[in-house]
């Protein structure tokens, strides 16, 4: 399975009214333009469109991405869960910022027999660990927390949750 | 003035065999630029894919830009909407829906009062001129140009 590249720039407007209560509006643009061009157009967009409101537009969020081109055509494996969690806490270079990330559908190979404790130890979850910790992926880009300090390591042993699900 | 939040978001999109799905949120600094968005995906990907058995079905990079201006919104109501609509062919109109319309821009008389957008206001008319112009860029979900001609443009709730 490989992940394609979305086609378009989708832009979303959230406006907020009088009484705070936020609706918002979305719009699509080529995905050829770049980053500075996409962001200009947008704002252009907004700004002419500001004028037949009256409400206050508080954000705009621009979304591009991939997607998994064999899917729904090829369904998940057997025995996927998404509910069944492996829950990664980290530390981060502000003290107390920890930053938790829950994968879906853990492989219940890398659970330690007896227990809810992911392995660590195995090569495929250090992988992992390493690729969310700073410099791991190299050029600055690996994952932060929310206010962009780098993360250091693990807070304390990975493990496997379940969720219930409205879906049994 | 639109600024950026401090980072953007890397969303995680999963579906199981049970149709079950689920949204797992990374953050990235915003500077990271598309082309570093896509090999970081692909990098985790490689990595988070082998440790899990449910298929990532998207991976949405999201930038958001917050308005720093204070102004407070007239009054008015979100649940009221206007629908522009843009002439593609006989067959097809295009739209774009604007929540929270300003009241003072629907027509005043007529059987369309308060319902139509006042095409004889001629902030009305500057406002759609600049919204068609500015659309030119814009493409249908389908990847399809966005058409410019305005048609009307009216209230829904």
């Amino acid at each position: 399975m490989a992940l394609t590249a979305t086609p378009n720039w989708e832009v979303s407007v959230t406006v907020a009214d009088r009484d705070k209560n936020l609706r918002s509006f979305s719009f699509n643009l080529p995905s050829a333009l770049t980053f500075a061009a996409a962001t200009a157009a947008a704002e252009a967009i907004i700004t002419a469109a500001a004028t037949l409101i009256n409400g206050v537009v508080v954000r705009y969020g621009l979304l591009g991405g991939k997607y998994e081109s064999t899917y729904p055509a090829t369904l998940p494996p057997e025995g996927s869960d998404v509910e069944r969690k492996g829950v990664f806490v980290f530390n981060s270079t502000v003290f107390g910022q920890h930053v938790k990330v829950e994968l879906p559908s853990i492989n219940n190979d890398y659970v330690v027999d007896g227990s809810n404790i992911i392995d660590q130890a195995d090569a495929d979850v250090a992988a992992f660990v390493d690729a969310m910790v700073d410099t791991g992926l190299g050029a600055g880009n690996s994952p932060v927390s929310a206010t962009g300090a780098d993360i250091t390591g693990l807070f304390g042993a990975p493990k496997k949750i379940h969720r219930s699900s409205s879906k049994g | 003035m639109f600024v950026p939040v401090p980072t953007m978001a890397l969303e995680w999109h999963a579906a199981d065999r049970d149709k079950g799905r689920a949204l797992t949120t990374m953050r990235l600094p915003f500077a990271v630029s598309p082309a570093d968005a896509d090999s970081v995906t692909d990098e985790l990907h490689s990595v988070i894919q082998p440790i899990i058995n449910c298929t990532i079905t998207r991976v949405g990079w999201r930038w958001i830009f917050r308005n720093d201006d204070t102004e407070t919104a007239e009054i008015g109501s979100n649940t009221q909407v206007l629908l522009a609509l843009f002439y593609r062919n006989e067959d097809r109109y295009d739209a774009i829906y604007l929540p929270s319309p300003d009241p003072d821009y629907w027509e005043t008389t007529g059987p369309y009062a308060g319902v139509r957008l006042d095409m004889s206001n001629p902030t009305v008319v500057s406002a759609i001129e600049a919204l068609s112009t500015a659309l030119a860029e814009a493409v249908t979900p389908a990847g399809e140009p966005f058409p410019t001609e305005f048609v009307v443009g009216g209230k829904v709730v």
